[in-house]
């Protein structure tokens, strides 16, 4: 086991570093790449052989070797034509490692470092240890030697200025932290904001922007930051007098687009996305054809007929412009439609379009830049089919290129199941592979990223970790909300920049006034053609505000920057219309967008969620339809769907989940799931009431105290008994499944719905003592599982119960009304003899005297949250919150515990009503205001010795009467209600 | 294709237009349908109204079927007899209500009546009980079933007397923008 163990990682390594080596090669040199190819891109092979330019690809490459990424070679999206540039001949799909090469090679270091790790089964790890032991066993010693080497050089500059050092990163990290500042701006950033400020530090001017809450009702925050990015621009310009930065493909395209991409694909709508996939694939594709050709010849006819003046452009070049012009943008749309709440079909029809236009853009970019190198003669029928075909190598190559992928992520994260804490990370990096292989195949990458979001997310959903899941959504959001920040911010930086300015007032009109009509055109047709098959037809008002919502953004610009200045002298006015019509489109149509969906009275997004009949009704409905379907002999799209689930349920989910975990994607399951955590919230409020919080959140417990009775007591307190298995007996069927019931990390999920509930499970639950024990680990984050505390608190329990029974037996009636309250019965008769047992009990004590208080806090500590409950999200002590209000009645107290109210009125039955603990905690609060300095957990040293020493003889017996100073509040009142 | 005619006579056809949402066409293209279930069974004359059923035991034995929890619940809805033996008259009906034409209130008594597996006019927990066993296969415990369905009473009754009637059904049916998209079928 272990040698192979060992031998995996090394096999995995030897594989991987081929794959490096031999990657390389084909471009090293022209030569060998006819040699090295494989078949499907032998397409480029004679090409580069007859070439006679091919030294000018070579150059090509060694600028892109250099990291400079000179615009005329960018390593961006559709790059392809880098490549394209020295050919007679149209290339479908080509090699391009060189484009790739820096992030292909890091990721897949880190996926192969992880991989290695996940395979660590004990043998390996020992063996790496010991082998990492021979250079760092004797780490203290030479260290300090070390450090006093270094002193011995005598001088130490106290301060060193390096700004060279660190320029790259110092830069990037200024940026995003700008960006991110500029993002408090807007109420969406809100999620984003604490893990931003803490990144930024830039608290006084968050806080001056963030005044600006109400303007982004108005204004969506694309715009907005677009705008921001004209200041900044502007007042770097002042200040240079040069453009600095701007955005370049290579950035854009190879860091900041694939997140939000992977981000859309994640957390895309399944059922909603395939159910109205005919109509987006007919959008995404002949939309954006039409688009791009309708522009495209409309410019050009313009041209002919002499509006634009006197430029230098083709036909092709014009087709080449409409290609890249037409489609409509993710990142653009994703963010202003995320503001406005349109209804899922609509949202689902532009996104997916934004979405799936990339394969086509990135053909027809391809096409025509190929075209545009070619020149005019050269294109025959074979080019023109062979890029027809490279349309489908694209497209579906890209897709199911994602899928493998998707498919290998949901693999992985089947078997890391010991490396929880990077197991969020392989998700990125596998997505991010996808990504990058499919730049480097010149595949769609858009496409490959989006469906391996696809294929992965029911899955990895199901196989990891709840935290790890909670984790991968939120570092998702993270990541894409600041890339398409930093997008919307550069794309504003980038305008302020004189050398791309080109004006020619009749081809930017005109291009903006064609991408408009054009659009409208388009939609309507396509949607009048569609709505003939369509159930529900799409109505006039959504088909506006699609065409109105088809908004450009940075892959245009990314495209435009990347056309080659060589081939199109205008490539100036191209990407400064480009950049117009974005700014147009994201600023200008981004926030008329809001006002004309209100005018129109576009339905919007339903607010609540669906109630769980609704969901019922959803799912027999489909099952009613596929049986008519069935009972008819007909293949309808319900059919299929059903099939697809059967198939899916038996092989898909067998091969990609974890065995465990394919029960809980039962449909209704998951619905059970969130009425599990309303429940638990009564559960525990339940417990709290009993006083034995641990009967719920810890199963042991519950079965430990059971057999603890039946061992020792069952002669003695079979009315106890009763009561305690009776109780325990539901408790058990709850928790028959392993689904935590008190998970806070569910209750995100919920908490626009369920806000009561929420807050009551939040003022129930509290971060048991010593919860996370730190253990300086960065692979283990653990939730302290101390058996010790387990008997302790068992103990502790046993003890009060103890207590209460002996009290019991001097006043049996105390039971019984004990009892009468756990069943909820309040009888107002038994309220008031409840009551003034109560006040009684009470009055035999002292109250403010602060060591018997001190054990109210510890019992109230002591309860352990074991369950699920997780990374750091403690509440703490928020149990006591009710406490705190209690206050005013508490200076009272006196008074109030000797006017017990002799009939129970409604405010009699609603203290009864709240958990027992609370009041019992009463005690401590003269406590808390009179010695704030006293630690809790002080005290529960306190009484832990107490108990302990207590304890040590049997349970059996009654504990010794404890000194006055520590004897533990346990009026029988209480403590019977603890049962 | 002109002995199709045949199949019905005039008044046959008009009688079905006038009980259906169906145009002519759509009546035989159905017709047709329902005679490949059971050719051996179902006469190409129909102007003598044939007795002709076709037995539960013909429908549910369909391979695809045999997975589909709601099958025979179904067919007893839209049989005559309750017994799920179809005549053409409640294939057409079943159809009819699934069509696009079938008003929205149509649709939801249909999926009441589906819903109702003891036929007492309401939806009792007895029948919830029933639909969540069925939907889930049994894997539910009884505990959980009987959660579910509480909270499914709690949601939707609004006279609060414990079992949901036709109008808090529609209720529920109406709030549920997708029910008329779901709720069908195209010939």
């Amino acid at each position: 086991m272990a040698s192979a163990a060992r031998r995996t990682p090394l096999l995995l390594l030897l594989l991987v570093s081929l794959l490096l080596l031999g990657a390389p090669r084909p471009t090293r040199s022209q030569d060998l790449r006819a040699g090295a190819e494989p078949v499907p891109r032998n397409e480029v092979t004679p090409a580069t052989g007859h070439a006679p330019s091919a030294g000018g690809a070579e150059a090509g490459h060694g600028g892109e070797a250099n990291g400079t990424a000179a615009p005329a070679h960018g390593c961006g999206e559709s790059s392809e034509h880098g490549h394209a540039a020295p050919i007679t001949t149209l290339p479908i799909v080509s090699w391009r490692w060189e484009h790739v090469r820096a992030p292909y090679l890091v990721t897949l270091w880190i996926l192969v470092s992880w991989i290695c790790k996940l395979s660590h089964l004990e043998g390996v790890y020992k063996v790496t240890a010991r082998a990492g032991a021979g250079h760092w066993s004797p780490e203290p010693g030479p260290n300090v030697s070390g450090y006093g080497g270094s002193d011995l050089e005598g001088i130490i500059p106290l301060v060193e200025l390096n700004p060279h050092a660190v320029k790259t990163p110092f830069l990037v990290v200024m940026w995003i932290s700008v960006a991110g500042g500029l993002k408090l701006v807007s109420p969406i950033g809100e999620r984003l904001e604490k893990g931003w400020s803490r990144l930024s530090s830039l608290g006084p001017f968050c806080t001056v922007i963030e005044a600006n809450h109400s303007v982004t009702n108005y204004i969506p925050e694309s715009a907005l930051l677009i705008c921001f990015g004209f200041l900044i621009g502007g007042v770097i310009w002042a200040a240079d007098k040069v453009q600095t930065f701007t955005l370049t493909p290579t950035v854009f395209f190879f860091y900041l687009l694939p997140q939000v991409i992977l981000d859309a694909g994640y957390t895309m709508p399944n059922k909603l996305f395939f159910s109205n996939l005919g109509a987006i694939l007919v959008y995404a594709i002949i939309g954006t054809c039409w688009n791009a050709a309708s522009v495209g010849l409309s410019l050009w006819g313009c041209h002919m007929g002499g509006a634009m003046g006197d430029i230098e452009i083709g036909l092709l070049q014009y087709l080449l412009f409409g290609s890249l012009i037409a489609a409509v943008d993710p990142v653009a749309v994703l963010a202003v439609f995320e503001q406005v709440h349109v209804n899922e079909v609509l949202f689902i029809m532009v996104f997916g379009e934004s979405l799936l236009n990339d394969g086509v853009t990135v053909v027809l970019f391809n096409v025509f830049d190929g075209f545009v190198s070619l020149g005019g003669p050269a294109i025959d029928a074979a080019e023109i089919v062979k890029g027809i075909v490279s349309f489908f190598v694209v497209a579906f190559g890209g897709s199911l290129l994602g899928l493998v992928f998707g498919v290998l992520i949901c693999l992985v994260t089947r078997v890391t199941k010991n490396i929880q804490i990077i197991e969020p990370g392989f998700i990125f990096i596998l997505g991010y592979l996808s990504y990058l292989t499919a730049e480097m195949l010149s595949l769609s990458a858009i496409l490959a990223i989006v469906f391996t979001g696809i294929a992965c997310q029911r899955y990895i959903k199901a196989n990891m970790d709840e935290a790890s899941v909670a984790t991968v959504q939120h570092a998702m959001k993270v990541l894409a909300n600041g890339s398409e920040t930093i997008i919307f911010l550069f794309l504003g930086i980038s305008a302020i920049d004189r050398g791309i300015w080109v004006w020619n007032t009749g081809f930017i009109l005109l291009t903006l006034l064609f991408i408009f009509i054009y659009r409208f055109i388009g939609v309507f047709f396509l949607t009048w053609i569609l709505n003939k098959f369509r159930l529900v037809p799409v109505e006039y008002i959504d088909q506006v505000i699609m065409s109105y919502g088809g908004l450009r953004g940075a892959v245009a610009y990314g495209l435009a920057v990347m056309l080659e200045k060589s081939k199109i002298k205008e490539r100036n006015l191209m990407i400064s219309t480009t950049l117009i019509v974005v700014y147009f489109t994201v600023i200008l149509q981004g926030i008329t967008l809001k006002p004309l969906v209100n005018w129109l009275k576009v339905k919007k997004a339903a607010d609540s969620d669906l109630s769980l009949i609704e969901k019922v009704q959803n799912k027999v409905f489909d099952h009613m339809l596929v049986a008519i379907e069935d009972i008819s002999g007909q293949i309808g799209h319900n059919n299929m769907r059903d099939k697809w689930n059967t198939f899916e349920g038996k092989y898909l989910s067998w091969l990609l989940m974890k065995p465990s975990a394919r029960k809980d994607r039962d449909h209704l399951f998951n619905i059970f799931h969130q009425l599990n955590l309303k429940d638990a919230v009564s559960y525990v409020q339940e417990g709290e009431r009993r006083g034995s919080l641990e009967f719920i959140r810890n199963k042991t417990a519950v079965i430990d105290f059971k057999k603890k009775f039946d061992d020792d007591m069952s002669d003695m307190v079979p009315d106890i008994m009763a009561d305690a298995t009776s109780d325990a007996v539901p408790y058990a069927t709850y928790q028959r499944h392993d689904i935590p019931s008190v998970s806070l990390e569910m209750d995100q999920d919920m908490k626009g719905t369920n806000v009561n509930s929420h807050e009551l499970l939040q003022q129930n639950l509290y971060k048991g003592r010593k919860q996370h024990r730190h253990r300086y680990s960065r692979t283990h984050f653990e939730i302290n599982k101390d058996q010790g505390e387990v008997q302790e608190i068992l103990q502790r329990t046993m003890q009060t119960r103890l207590e209460s029974f002996k009290k019991a037996k001097t006043g049996n009636k105390i039971i019984r009304d004990s009892k009468k309250d756990n069943m909820q019965k309040m009888a107002n008769g038994k309220n008031t003899d409840w009551d003034r047992s109560r006040a009684y009990s009470d009055s035999d004590f002292d109250i403010p005297e602060p060591s018997g208080a001190s054990a109210g806090p510890m019992y109230g500590n002591s309860f352990p949250m074991r369950v699920s409950y997780r990374v750091g999200v403690g509440v703490e002590n928020l149990a006591f919150m009710p406490d705190v209000e209690n206050l005013g009645a508490l200076h009272r107290a006196p008074a109030w515990l000797t006017q017990a109210p002799p009939d129970g009125g409604a405010g009699v039955g609603a203290e009864l009503n709240q958990p027992v603990t609370p009041r019992n905690l009463r005690r401590l609060a003269p406590l808390r205001i009179s010695a704030q300095s006293l630690d809790p957990f002080q005290l529960d040293e306190i009484d832990l010795q107490r108990i302990q020493s207590s304890q040590s003889p049997p349970l059996l017996l009654p504990p010794p009467p404890p000194p006055s100073s520590l004897r533990p509040p346990s009026p029988p009142s209480y403590e019977g209600s603890h049962l | 294709m002109g002995n199709k005619q045949t199949i019905f006579s005039a008044q046959q056809l008009d009688a079905y237009q006038d009980c259906t949402y169906f145009t002519r066409k759509e009546i035989l293209r159905l017709f047709s349908r329902y005679r490949d279930l059971a050719p051996q069974l179902v006469p190409l004359d129909y102007t003598h109204q044939p007795d002709v059923k076709l037995p539960y035991e013909l429908i549910g034995s369909m391979p695809e079927l045999k997975d589909n929890p709601f099958r025979q619940r179904i067919a007893e809805v839209f049989s005559e007899d309750g017994e799920g033996n179809m005549t053409l008259e409640d294939f057409l009906d079943m159809f009819s209500v699934l069509s696009e034409m079938a008003p929205r209130d149509l649709k939801a008594y249909y999926a009441f009546k589906i819903y109702d597996f003891n036929n007492d006019d309401f939806i009792c927990k007895l029948d919830l009980v029933k639909t969540l066993n069925k939907l889930t296969r049994n894997e539910l415990t009884e505990d959980e079933v009987r959660m579910v369905c509480e909270k499914v009473m709690d949601e939707a009754d609004m006279d609060n007397d414990g079992r949901l009637s036709l109008e808090d059904f529609q209720h529920v049916i109406v709030r549920a923008p997708e029910f008329l998209s779901t709720f069908h079928i195209r010939i």
